[in-house]
């Protein structure tokens, strides 16, 4: 058979967020060429916060990202907290894991509904899908409201809510609306299963490639960690301090991106649900166990397609966990108590969660009266994109090998991209030093 | 008759606007009954240019940006700007207060180089004639459903012209300005139904300023709080950017 030379070129990736490219260049069945340009203008989100003031952290960078605009206010919370020695409360942090937990519900359907699906049945979109699988459409239509619906009461809003402070919460729910919650989830029970079914069933869609990396995400020994856990690596198996971070990211840049990269133990790491699954999954357990099972899922699990199945398998978690969260509130009132006092001072800060996308870090340095003058995110997407990389490098002639068409590598490497659930808008606010 | 065809385009910001408008999700299926989206890159893959109707979402920061804005323009017949990156600048303006070659030096380093910026951050309108404007960070979900409701049957929808001050008292909601608190509902434009004071948080003004505020009166009122005007212009600035008056 005569060698191959084609080139994949595709200039904004859709049904991602943020804009992207891949370039691929094939020569005599070799790959030459082989890059994922990101090329999102750069807002330098750390350089105009500087010389705000210490509250506005939060309600400022959870504007980096519309999708996981919760998980940057988290992160961005306990960064403040770390710098001024604040303490919140046992019901603070519950409460935060639970709206942690409604977020990640959100933004796994809509990735899995809306920007996945459309893959797994050839369809340019969710919107074309509406009339071609109804069912499943008003379904996910459903679990993403409910998931909105418990961001709305806990925190004011969707996208960028004003409930959350430093020290706490601005509004407490009541108690009924705690209640409601319990029983929107239990209402959708039925289509979370029929979403996990469709995709089970369309599994074998996703290509069997596998590769071996570095899962880089939060480890925890009972919770499993979107709001609280230390920094784990796959390879060294070590747990690392947030000050140690920097040791771990390694952010560098090159040219053909706004976005940096990181690296760790090899060329690159990976960070986000599959991650998450991989480091934790004792904590496994339930009706996450249940759709782990569905989809012969396993740890370690070395197929970056299993990143959607690693957010099935947390919609589950945090469907059960929810529910649990709203009890323990419930019992405690909850109490409608005031945000933890503040005592600005000089220092620094880190704050370190899981969003959705991966490991997200803020580290914030505050002047005496507490105006910010240095600011560091580390975003899920930047730490990805090395990994992603080098997934496309391996995975081109392993298709090729296949002697898969150009237009099937085009849609496979789209569908690689797509898998990672980059947040493009993100991945561009990174500091370098 | 023809359903109208509608894009949606993103320039640089959170994708939040968006988000809002798949957060729709009981009205999504029904307003897809009237119109018909042909370019949505955050939702689709289909991409096509015969649009009648652009939605603008986010700012303009690099001269690449203003080039294919400028061409949408050319292609649609209602330019609508999509919240408060497009319609005044949003917060990415901050930057606009800063050295623009000493902030990319701050983010990127050494690799600064490789990037190329507007030396300010732009609104839509700055660029190209706009005809309509959803403010807000994020929109207003029933905003954006009420003003496309109104574009669908021709007529020109208004934005309310009145501060938050007015939607937070029909909601009956304790002023945080009595409570001690900074608040900019007073000169704000409403549209959001008070959403961040019903939540005990102050309004920060991400919907920009009404027509004509009482800035003095603000003024008057926030120094009493112990502001100084720096003070003031920092809380103006995250969301006022785009006004004379923070200059």
């Amino acid at each position: 058979m005569a060698k191959k030379s084609f080139e994949v070129r595709v200039d904004y990736v859709t049904r991602v967020e943020g804009h992207g490219n891949i370039w691929v260049e094939v020569k005599n069945g070799k790959l030459e060429n082989c890059r994922l340009e990101i090329v999102e203008s750069p807002r330098m989100f750390e350089a105009f916060v500087r010389g705000r003031e210490w509250w506005e952290m939060p309600w400022i960078t959870c504007r980096i990202c519309g999708i996981c605009s919760h998980a940057h206010m988290l992160t961005s919370l306990k960064a403040v907290e770390d710098a001024f020695g604040v303490e919140v409360s046992e019901q603070t942090k519950i409460m935060r894991t639970l709206v942690d937990d409604a977020e990640q519900l959100e933004s796994h359907i809509l990735h899995v509904a809306y920007l996945v699906a459309p893959d797994l049945f050839k369809a340019p979109s969710v919107i074309h899908m509406a009339g071609t699988h109804t069912d499943l459409i008003k379904a996910a239509l459903r679990l993403k409201r409910i998931a909105n619906d418990m961001l709305l009461i806990l925190t004011g809003h969707e996208v960028h809510a004003p409930g959350m402070v430093v020290g706490g919460f601005a509004r407490w729910p009541e108690k009924k609306e705690l209640e409601k919650i319990k029983q929107m989830l239990d209402d959708g029970m039925e289509d979370l299963m029929l979403l996990v079914n469709v995709v089970a069933e369309n599994a074998d869609k996703f290509p069997a490639f596998t590769r071996e990396t570095e899962y880089i995400s939060l480890k925890h020994e009972k919770e499993f960690p979107f709001y609280d856990g230390k920094i784990y690596s796959s390879d060294t198996k070590k747990t690392y301090e947030n000050e140690e971070y920097k040791d771990v990211v390694n952010e560098y840049v090159v040219p053909w991106s706004t976005c940096k990269r990181s690296k760790f133990q090899r060329s690159s790491y990976a960070v986000g649900a599959l991650a998450r699954c991989n480091n934790n999954p004792e904590l496994i357990t339930g009706l996450a166990k249940e759709v782990a099972d569905k989809f012969g899922y396993k740890a370690p699990n070395y197929n970056p397609y299993f990143n959607n199945v690693g957010q099935l398998i947390e919609t589950a978690l945090c469907w059960e966990r929810s529910k649990r969260l709203c009890d323990e509130l419930i019992e405690r009132g909850p109490e409608k108590e005031p945000p933890a006092e503040v005592k600005v001072k000089e220092g620094r800060g880190i704050g370190v969660t899981e969003a959705p996308r991966g490991l997200l870090i803020h580290d914030y340095t505050f002047n005496k009266d507490g105006i910010c003058i240095g600011a560091n995110c580390v975003i899920p997407t930047n730490q990805n994109t090395g990994n992603l990389e080098d997934d496309m490098r391996e995975i081109v002639p392993w298709l090729v090998e296949q002697g898969k068409s150009p237009e099937d590598i085009q849609f496979y490497l789209e569908m690689l991209m797509r898998a990672y659930d980059p947040c493009i808008s993100c991945s561009v606010h990174t500091i370098f030093r | 008759m023809a359903k109208p065809k509608v894009a949606f385009f993103d320039f640089s910001c959170c994708e939040g606007c968006q988000l809002m408008v798949l957060n729709c999700e009981p009205e999504l299926l029904d307003l897809l009954g009237h119109i018909e989206i042909v370019n949505f890159r955050e939702a689709s893959t289909e991409k096509r240019d015969d649009y009648e109707i652009a939605f603008i979402e986010g700012s303009i920061i690099t001269p690449h940006d203003v080039e294919r804005l400028k061409a949408i323009r050319e292609k649609a017949q209602v330019l609508v700007a999509l919240g408060a990156c497009a319609h005044t600048g949003g917060l990415n303006k901050l930057r606009n207060f800063q050295d623009t070659e000493e902030a990319k030096k701050y983010v990127y380093g050494d690799s600064a180089k490789y990037f190329e910026v507007l030396p300010r951050v732009m609104s839509v309108p700055e660029v190209v004639k706009t005809d309509l404007v959803i403010p807000g960070c994020p929109i207003n979900r029933f905003e954006f459903l009420s003003i496309v409701k109104q574009v669908l049957l021709g007529t020109i929808p208004t934005l309310p012209n009145y501060p938050v001050c007015v939607e937070c008292k029909l909601k009956e909601n304790e002023c945080l300005m009595l409570k001690g608190q900074i608040c900019l509902g007073p000169i704000t434009r409403a549209g959001c139904d008070a959403r961040c004071p019903s939540y005990g948080f102050p309004c920060t003004g991400c919907r920009g300023m009404v027509d004509d505020p009482h800035l003095e009166a603000e003024q008057i009122i926030l120094s009493k709080r112990g502001l100084t005007v720096q003070d003031l212009l920092r809380r103006y600035r995250l969301f006022y950017g785009y006004s004379e008056v923070v200059k």
